[in-house]
């Protein structure tokens, strides 16, 4: 009678699955090199998304924001300039266990370049979407001892909490976009860590409108009937200049408290002042200072609670701190500098 | 936010584009066009109650005395009482009279225009012809007429009709009646003068001044492109007319030098005028003219290339403002009229036209406005060129002449003296300070306001624009005062460095050219005024490095920003640099001597081979005292012909003096500077152990002498001088000069540790320490104070000679040296023993 049951359930949510088309777009592959313990699915949120961010300003704006957060180690001497601090020391053997959980890489050998890329690569979701989702997945042995971890990324598009789990919805399109099923995965939630924009920079929602902003309003350099009046020989009293700096000031007011340069450098445009220029060069270095302190806080949290417990914590020293942003700041308003000691005494 | 979105979000759609285009260039355009024109007409009606009220105060007189008869006239009512019927018509008649007044005295003024209209205009440009008839004196007179006529006809109707005039306006009608009869005149021989410029150019240059002054804030809508435009093009086509009008004058009506005069006056005034208002016109103002430069594609910027690429269309061309268009017109102009004068031969017309632009030429030093004095020098550098080329004058026209090449050098100072004079009234931080106080919310108004060098102008006007930026992005301003103080500043400090090299520049460019050109020519005595200028200028040069020294270092607090490129003044070597200078100017006076020496010298022009021969002299001492046997060995043979000439040119020219005593010497003078010179030779030959300059001085006097027919008669005069002058107990003319000689190398023994008074050696003192035992016995004497460098060359070169046997001849310096030998002997053979 069970038996007839449970094959008339199989039945039924056979056919459920086939009538709704949950598993029509699945591909076997999606499901590879997935950890044991993974319970999220991948999905690219591509659907969801109002504003592609691989495309002109924001995705300038994003790469400037992220790229120079933390110094690359592959540089010879980097390692040693930023030495990392573990509290209580570690073994070689947990250090190493530490560096390929946090980095992703199963052949990370050192904390200091694994740190870097775990806030490298968290800090290009944050700006990307604002915020961030991790699922820790853990290999424990027999003994309940913990021998690896791993960071897992999972979109925020479709991932709700509610109460002691979260819950990533795969919809139709999105099953349909990234070859996986339609269904809804729930995840305990200390599996999940979350990880957001200071509050002092800005919001999630306004952060996502800037982004949006930044796309729509930068899909053409020279607008199409500008370029259409110029084919016809036409004048149509468009001017560029007006055009590119009535741009320039919104982008700036936009990205404000990033201090976004917009590459005024290498555009060669030059709407202010060098002195204007060095203070927003400031708060994007405090900016990312903010970020890059706000993240390791994020990392030391969670390697010290449920599920990992692991006990350490992690330092890594000799980084440019908002202390140090505010005292260039505090030079440059009182003159008598060079900027590019200020510029160089922050791009350690 | 809103604003930059919403602003942002209308240049993406073309019908902004479309619309704000349409709008500037009809509604918009309209707009300010008709409010303009309504301006004018404000201000034309101004000018015609300005008119008026001139011409007012001779005609209340003219009336008042009117009056007066008139109440002679009524007293008689009522001292010879007797009663006349009144005629009833004699309104109507009277209105008849006005009326027919008005008819002829329109058909007058017609007429005059009309005889010149076709006898001179004939030939007149269509511009002139133009002015002629637009004349507002002209029109304001014609207008009243029209309303005396029209009045008078009004009141002839009415009254037909019945109507009872009003006294007042009888009245009223007299009095235009009587100012239409008075006005006549004046109008009318302003019509007759209308092409001389004292009639004309007031209102021409009005004309101007009112443009300028509508093209700089706070004039009727300043900042409008269209409207600055506007103005420079009015301007553009005045000096055109203008100009014509005084070719005309010249060419038809031979024109007064005074009214010449005149016209060179207003365009000196107007020059002026512009060169105090120039730096409140926006560099990027349509008021310059302008000119389109193409860019090279390696140099341009990616989005004008991929725009050019993507439209299969070229890299839009720059546009180019000139900032000196106004100053080139204006000086065409004046140029026209000088080389007038220089082809008519009249020098000192031409001189003294030249010299009324060298002020102008130091009001645009002190905004640092190259380019504008260059145009200045560019289009004065033909003129003269009559001077420079003509091949005999009388006396009169040499000295004008002389008196023009005077004032071309002193154009040249100008433009030195006007940046001096500028560092001399600010200090160097004056400039921060005035940046300091321009209120940057208020925009670039408040730029062109602030009394800033005009070369700083465009520095300014670009930071305005990026603090208005930085306003609309941050809503308040952000960028530090010290900042906007230092950049400011970096432009300020080029733009005195690019002048202060322009001034550098002139040595070569300006004066040696010229210099060159007019010894070339063999005009000497004009290359030898040029230089007397030269020298000014080089002095003027000098106390100028020490100027820009003080300023540079009063603006040197304010330097904030340290990576900004900073001008590099190195105040030593420019003080080195125009030392030389000075030589060299010093030289070239000097190579003149000798055609100098020849020529006549006159009361009333400077004596020039005077002021050589004494330049000479003290370039002579300079070259021993620095060592520099070459230089010394160029100008000291000149040097000593020309005291030798000067000499004989004094004794002739205090001939008919009373005092024989005051004829020696005055007549010797020259003598003993020579013989001091030589000393000095010698004695600086020793004392920097350069035998070089002292075998100068033998070289030099064993060839005069020996080229002389009674050598032994010239050494015993030489002796029998040196002896009178020395029994006579008087400060001689020229003994401060020489004293001042005997200081220097008094000081220059001091410096090398030679003793010297008052610093009298004691008798465990030792031995001065110099290898010359000539320098060792003069700091034993306590340096030259007891002897003269005369003493030397008398005693250790001409004494020396083998042809002065019987000759007496003073043995003091001689003797000591002879002393000192014995003595060291002595010493020597006692440290042997």
């Amino acid at each position: 009678m069970n038996d007839l049951f449970i094959k008339t359930k199989e039945r039924i949510r056979s056919l459920l699955v086939k009538a709704l088309l949950l598993d029509k777009w699945e591909s076997p592959y999606q499901r590879r090199n997935v950890h044991a313990d993974q319970k999220s699915v991948w999905i690219s949120g591509r659907t969801r998304r109002k504003a592609y961010p691989y495309y002109h300003d924001s995705h300038m704006f994003v790469e400037d924001m992220y790229v120079g957060i933390m110094p690359f180690m592959i540089y010879r001497g980097e390692r040693e300039k930023y030495p990392v601090v573990t509290e209580p020391a570690v073994d070689r053997s947990q250090g190493r266990m530490i560096a390929e959980g946090i980095s992703g890489n199963e052949h990370a050998y050192f904390l200091g370049d694994a740190i870097s890329e775990f806030v490298r690569s968290t800090a290009h979701t944050l700006f990307q979407e604002g915020v961030a989702y991790f699922e820790i997945n853990q290999t424990r042995n027999n003994n309940g001892a913990l021998e690896s971890f791993e960071f897992e990324s999972v979109s925020p598009y479709g991932l709700y909490c509610f109460g002691s789990h979260y819950y990533q919805f795969v919809s139709w399109r999105d099953a349909k976009a990234d070859q996986t099923k339609v269904q809804i995965v729930r995840i305990p939630k200390n599996k999940i860590f979350k990880v957001e924009l200071p509050k002092e920079l800005t919001s999630r929602s306004k952060y996502k409108r800037l982004l949006r902003r930044l796309y729509n309003g930068s899909k053409e350099s020279i607008p199409s009937f500008q370029m259409k009046a110029i084919e016809q020989n036409k004048v149509i009293g468009f001017d560029l200049n007006e055009f590119s700096k009535g741009k320039y000031i919104e982008w700036a007011i936009l990205t404000k408290s990033f201090g976004w340069d917009q590459r005024q450098g290498f555009r060669g445009i030059n709407y202010i002042t060098e002195y204007y220029s060095i203070l927003r060069f400031l708060r994007k270095k405090k900016a990312e200072a903010k970020v890059r302190a706000m993240l390791i806080n994020k990392l030391n949290e969670v390697l010290n609670s449920e599920p990992l417990n692991l006990g350490v914590r992690l330092q890594m020293q000799n980084l440019v701190t908002e202390e140090d942003v505010v005292t260039q700041e505090k030079r440059l308003k009182e003159g008598g500098v060079k900027f590019i000691d200020i510029f160089n005494s922050l791009n350690k | 936010m809103i604003k930059a979105r919403l602003k942002n979000n209308l240049y993406r759609t073309k019908i902004f584009w479309v619309f704000k285009s349409w709008f500037k260039n009809k509604p918009y355009f309209s707009f300010w066009k008709y409010a303009f024109q309504g301006q004018s007409k404000i201000l034309s009606s101004k000018r015609d109650w300005g008119l008026l009220a001139t011409t007012l105060v001779s005609f209340v007189g003219a009336v008042a005395y009117s009056v007066v008869i008139i109440l002679i006239f009524e007293s008689f009512q009522h001292f010879f009482p007797f009663v006349i019927e009144f005629d009833r018509e004699a309104t109507d008649t009277f209105l008849a009279a006005i009326a027919s007044i008005s008819g002829v005295f329109l058909g007058l003024y017609f007429t005059a225009i009309s005889s010149i209209a076709s006898s001179l205009l004939l030939k007149a440009h269509q511009d002139v012809k133009d002015y002629f008839f637009t004349s507002p004196h002209g029109l304001q007179y014609v207008k009243t007429i029209e309303t005396t006529g029209i009045v008078s006809l009004f009141y002839i109707i009415t009254k037909s009709f019945g109507h009872e005039i009003h006294s007042f306006g009888l009245i009223f009608l007299s009095l235009l009646g009587a100012y239409i009869i008075l006005r006549f005149w004046k109008v009318g021989s302003d019509v007759y003068n209308f092409a001389q410029p004292t009639s004309t150019l007031p209102r021409m240059m009005a004309d101007i001044v009112r443009a300028i002054k509508d093209a700089t804030p706070p004039g009727f809508n300043w900042d409008k492109d269209f409207l600055q435009n506007y103005h420079s093009r009015k301007v553009g086509r005045t000096l055109e007319s203008v100009k014509r009008y005084v070719d005309f004058g010249v060419r038809e009506i031979k024109l007064r030098e005074e009214e010449l005069t005149y016209a060179l006056n207003s365009y000196a005034a107007l020059l002026q005028f512009y060169s105090d208002n120039k730096k409140k016109i926006p560099t990027k103002s349509l008021w310059y003219k302008t000119k389109y430069q193409y860019s090279k594609w390696t140099l341009t910027d990616s989005t004008q290339i991929s725009l050019a690429l993507q439209t299969g269309t070229t890299t839009s061309p720059k546009v180019i403002e000139n900032h000196s268009w106004f100053e080139d017109q204006v000086l065409d102009n004046v140029v026209t009229i000088l080389q007038y004068y220089g082809k008519d031969g009249n020098y000192g017309a031409l001189f003294q036209s030249h010299d009324i632009f060298v002020e102008v030429a130091e009001s645009y030093a002190s905004q640092f406005d190259v380019d504008a004095i260059k145009v200045f020098l560019k289009k004065f550098e033909p003129i003269g060129s009559e001077i420079y080329n003509s091949k005999e004058e009388s006396v009169q026209l040499s000295k004008e002449a002389l008196a023009f090449v005077d004032s071309q050098g002193r154009l040249a100072i100008a433009v030195l003296l006007g940046l001096a004079k500028y560092l001399d009234a600010n200090p160097g931080d004056k400039f921060v300070q005035t940046v300091q106080q321009i209120n940057w919310n208020g925009g670039l108004r408040n730029i062109y306001l602030a009394d800033v060098p005009y070369a700083t102008l465009d520095r300014l006007e670009s930071l305005s624009e990026e603090l208005n930026n930085e306003i609309l992005i941050e809503g308040k301003l952000v960028t530090e005062q010290w900042y906007r103080q230092a950049y400011s500043l970096q432009r300020y400090l080029y733009s005195l460095q690019n002048y202060y090299e322009f001034i550098k520049e002139l040595h070569k460019s300006y004066f040696e050219k010229k210099l060159t050109k007019l010894i070339a020519e063999r005009k000497y005595q004009y290359a030898v005024q040029l230089i007397e200028r030269w020298m000014e200028f080089t002095n003027k040069h000098s106390r100028l490095v020490r100027l820009l020294k003080k300023h540079l270092e009063e603006a040197e607090p304010h330097k904030a920003l340290h990576d900004l490129s900073w001008p590099d003044f190195k105040i030593d070597e420019e003080v080195e640099w125009v030392d030389g200078q000075e030589k060299v100017v010093a030289d070239k006076m000097v190579a003149l001597l000798p055609v100098l020496q020849g020529m006549t010298s006159e009361d009333d022009i400077p004596d020039y081979f005077g002021h050589a021969l004494q330049v000479g002299l003290e370039a002579c001492y300079d070259a021993c005292e620095e060592n520099n046997p070459d230089r010394f060995r160029t100008i000291f043979p000149i040097i000593l012909n020309a005291s030798i000439a000067a000499h004989q040119r004094t004794r002739t020219e205090v001939e008919a003096w009373a005092q024989e005593e005051s004829k020696v010497i005055f007549s010797t003078e020259p003598l003993v500077n020579i013989f001091e010179i030589s000393g000095f030779g010698i004695l600086y030959g020793e004392l920097l152990q350069n035998p070089a300059l002292g075998e100068i001085v033998r070289e030099q006097w064993d060839r005069y002498l020996n080229l002389t027919e009674n050598t032994r008669g010239v050494i015993q005069f030489i002796a029998a001088v040196v002896e009178y002058r020395r029994g006579i107990f008087k400060i001689m003319p020229q003994a401060t000069l020489r004293s001042n000689w005997q200081i220097r190398f008094n000081r220059a023994m001091s410096e090398r540790g030679l003793r010297v008074f008052p610093d009298i050696r004691g008798p465990f003192d030792g031995d001065p320490d110099h290898p010359s035992i000539l320098i060792r016995v003069l700091s034993n004497m306590g340096g030259l104070n007891m002897r003269s460098a005369e003493d030397v060359f008398i005693e250790l070169y001409l004494a020396a000679r083998p042809d002065v046997e019987g000759i007496q001849f003073r043995n003091e310096i001689r003797e000591s040296i002879e002393r000192e030998q014995r003595r060291q002997r002595e010493d020597n053979e006692d440290q042997n023993e």
